[in-house]
């Protein structure tokens, strides 16, 4: 069962960073298909969060297909959600980490290539409609 | 609710019924001593047979020196006992209900009673009803037990029943309601406990020494009379010039005359008794004003009854503040 | 439906004093309301006026579509009230309250309440007095659940308590909620506490509504944009510019947009809620929510 966790400072709401919990760990394989996600009770007991919030991610997760909600039993871990391949996952560490390695020699320091990340990032999820 | 408002004042209810227990059983106490030595110095024999006919510096019989003697003894304790069941309602008013209920309001929890689901209305009508309650029967259960304890003096003494008139009767069952409702008024309204502990003690006060002292002589017009005539156990309110038997007026200058004539014809039996015996044979008397035994009674259910509508009054404000302030 | 909460110009004053003055509030059942506004600015009045302790001078307020004053019998059993440094019977043991509750509310569930403080290792034989503050605070909201509210009403509950104590008294408040489907109104005056847990706003400053409505629409409906130096004269006549702040080098404004992003050659930020109500808070007084709608943005440069 995946635990929780919110980071305050990180300036993502909390909605969104439970949804990029599920999606992560669906992704690096802790969380598989027919797993159960805690109950909206159980979250917001232990994290003191609203549960609309809760309940909010799950509908988006539900939206996305990487979970499925079955009234009376719980919200479950579909089968369309898989992990990403391994080799995908080493291929892409591999590129950003030559990636990084450029950019350090070009003299850039830690913060300005995390606002190099964040900005494009923020372009390219504005460009395709994501908050 | 009625449980509610015992479990809230238990400590005031204790303190309260501790006092009270001290007070009765001191009076029953000295009350026994009391009776005991009234009937052992033959007081008690003396005591109904100066009966209606004697005037106010009533002499001759040789009970006077008996009666007289037994007050001597009394006296003190009497004077004390007085004072503490005076203060018995101040201490009602200005230490248990003034606090009691400006703290409700200085601590705030009055917040959290309201917000339980029962009306504003209701929690003080019980509150108070039960206050109310539990101070008359205890008023009422005292002064049974003063008058018992008073008996003995009374018929010992010129004044009667009237002596005692502040701790006896009904109306010390009005000083304690009245107290009870002063300190209720002052805490709801001044919900600061020092400040609503002295305007109950100013106000009761006030009212008691403004209704005791300027209003009680007049409940009823006085008997004007001659002194003479004043029954044992009567209230003598004032004393004015001499008259005679005709009724009169006597110049000072002549009885004046007189006592000197009286003093020469017998210095050694001169004294301020024998003086007044010696005037009124020769049917010289003061002109004086008073309240006959008989009227007692009435002037207490006057005095009660106005204690108890002030009383009211003030309950009926207080209700009348906690809907309206809100 | 009826609002949880409906305030038509309410108005309060104290003696010459206003505390309230001409508030509109609507409040939907089912949200955790996060009620925030600087010391001094009304949020305890309100929350008095809910109850029924006070007596509006103008307007009117109701609860649930009763009024308090009114139809205190309806309203009481209705809502939960904790009020400010939580006044209790500090010589009266714990269990002594569950009892004062069980006898002055219809509807009480005195189990849950013990079950819950037993849970939280309070002991129930100990005088309130002698409990810590989040011990203290714990059993506060305990009884006010144990009265199966449909509503709460929470004036600071969370001050003077440390950190732990206050995750755990909105852990056990969330979990309600989770549970029963309350409806909550929570005052503070520190906006970090709420940001997790509320989902709608009211932000009241100097006796008025300066804003109100559900969080996620209040944050998508406002922008921060940050660009080269402006006209400050007419940023801050225009009334969809909530807050500016101007270098010689550069502005700064929270702005409310109207459906369409702004034009030109500002950078555009999303706006958190502490952000947010800073800005409206710190907006000169006289302005309220209750203005026509901002200008187009056109006029923005």
């Amino acid at each position: 069962m995946i635990e929780f966790h919110l980071d305050r400072m990180s300036g993502i709401t909390t909605y969104w960073q439970l949804v990029q919990q599920v999606q992560h760990a669906v992704r690096v394989g802790r969380l598989k298909a027919g797993d159960q996600l805690p109950t909206a009770r159980e979250v917001v007991a232990r994290l003191a969060i609203n549960p609309n919030t809760v309940l909010k991610a799950y509908r988006e997760l539900e939206r996305d297909g990487l979970v499925v909600s079955r009234p009376g039993q719980g919200t479950f871990v579909t089968n369309a959600a898989h992990a990403m391949p391994g080799t995908t996952h080493a291929a892409l560490r591999r590129s950003l980490e030559r990636w990084v390695r450029s950019a350090r020699e070009a003299g850039l320091d830690n913060e300005s290539i995390r606002a190099i990340v964040s900005t494009t990032l923020q372009e390219s999820a504005d460009k395709v409609g994501i908050a | 609710m009625i449980w509610v408002t015992w479990a809230q004042h238990r400590r005031e209810a204790l303190v309260s019924g501790l006092i009270l227990t001290v007070a009765a059983a001191l009076l029953v106490i000295t009350g026994v001593i009391m009776l005991a030595d009234f009937k052992s110095s033959g007081a008690a024999s003396c005591a109904p047979a100066a009966g209606p006919a004697v005037g106010v510096f009533a002499t001759g019989t040789s009970c006077e020196p008996v009666l007289g003697a037994f007050f001597g003894r009394w006296f003190s304790l009497t004077q004390t006992a007085w004072l503490a069941l005076m203060t018995l309602p101040v201490l009602l008013g200005v230490f248990i209900a003034a606090p009691l209920i400006s703290r409700e309001f200085e601590q705030r929890t009055y917040l959290f009673a309201w917000s339980q689901s029962i009306t504003r209305l209701r929690w003080a009508v019980v509150k108070l009803g039960l206050f109310v309650t539990v101070v008359l029967v205890s008023a009422a259960a005292l002064t049974v037990l003063v008058m018992w304890w008073h008996s003995p003096l009374e018929l010992a003494g010129h004044d009667g029943p009237w002596a005692a008139f502040d701790i006896q009767g009904l109306a010390p069952i009005g000083y304690a309601v009245f107290a009870l409702s002063l300190g209720t008024l002052a805490g709801l309204v001044i919900r600061r406990t020092i400040p609503a502990m002295a305007l109950t003690l100013f106000g009761f006060v006030g009212i008691r020494v403004l209704i005791g002292a300027l209003l009680r002589p007049h409940f009823m017009t006085a008997v004007t009379g001659s002194a003479l005539d004043v029954k044992q156990g009567s209230w003598v309110l004032s004393a004015s010039y001499y008259m005679d038997a005709l009724g009169h007026h006597v110049t000072f200058e002549r009885v004046n005359q007189m006592v000197t004539v009286y003093a020469s014809t017998d210095p050694k039996t001169f004294n301020g008794s024998t003086v007044m015996d010696y005037l009124h044979q020769q049917g010289i008397s003061l002109l004086t004003d008073y309240q006959p035994p008989d009227r007692f009674w009435t002037f207490q259910l006057i005095e009660a009854a106005l204690f108890f509508g002030l009383a009211i009054s003030l309950i009926a404000a207080s209700l009348w503040w906690l809907q309206r302030r809100a | 439906m009826s609002a949880a909460l409906e305030a038509s110009a309410l108005t309060k004053r104290y003696g010459a004093t206003p505390a309230l003055t001409e508030c509109d509030l609507r409040i939907p059942a089912g949200h955790v309301v996060a009620l925030v506004g600087p010391n001094g600015a009304g949020k305890t009045t309100l929350l008095h006026l809910a109850m029924g302790f006070l007596k509006p001078t103008a307007g009117e307020i109701k609860v649930f579509g009763w009024s308090p004053q009114a139809q205190p019998t309806i309203v009481l059993p209705r809502v939960g009230f904790l009020a400010q440094d939580r006044p209790l019977y500090r010589r009266f043991k714990v269990r002594d309250l569950l009892e004062f509750g069980r006898r002055l509310n219809p509807r009480w569930d005195g189990e849950l309440a013990r079950l819950r403080l037993e849970r939280l290792a309070i002991p129930l034989h100990r005088p309130v007095g002698k409990l810590s503050g989040g011990q203290e605070a714990q059993v506060a909201l305990a009884l006010t659940l144990a009265k199966k509210p449909d509503m709460l009403l929470l004036d600071e509950p969370l001050s003077n308590l440390d950190p732990l104590a206050r995750r755990e008294f909105m852990q056990v408040l969330m979990d309600a909620v989770a549970e029963e489907g309350l409806t909550v109104v929570l005052s503070s005056h520190i906006i970090a506490d709420l940001e997790r847990t509320c989902d709608y706003l009211v932000i009241l400053a100097q006796g008025q509504v300066q804003l109100a409505g559900e969080i996620e629409g209040l944050l998508d409906s406002h922008r921060t944009l940050v660009g080269g130096p402006s006209d400050r004269a007419l940023l801050e006549r225009d009334p969809s510019v909530i807050h500016s702040s101007h270098t010689p080098r550069q502005t700064t404004m929270l702005v409310k947009l109207n459906g369409r992003p702004a034009a030109g050659q500002w950078e555009e930020h999303h706006v958190g809620l502490e952000a947010l109500v800073l800005a409206y808070l710190s907006r000169p007084s006289g302005d309220s929510a209750a203005r026509p709608e901002p200008v187009e943005p056109a006029t923005l440069q």
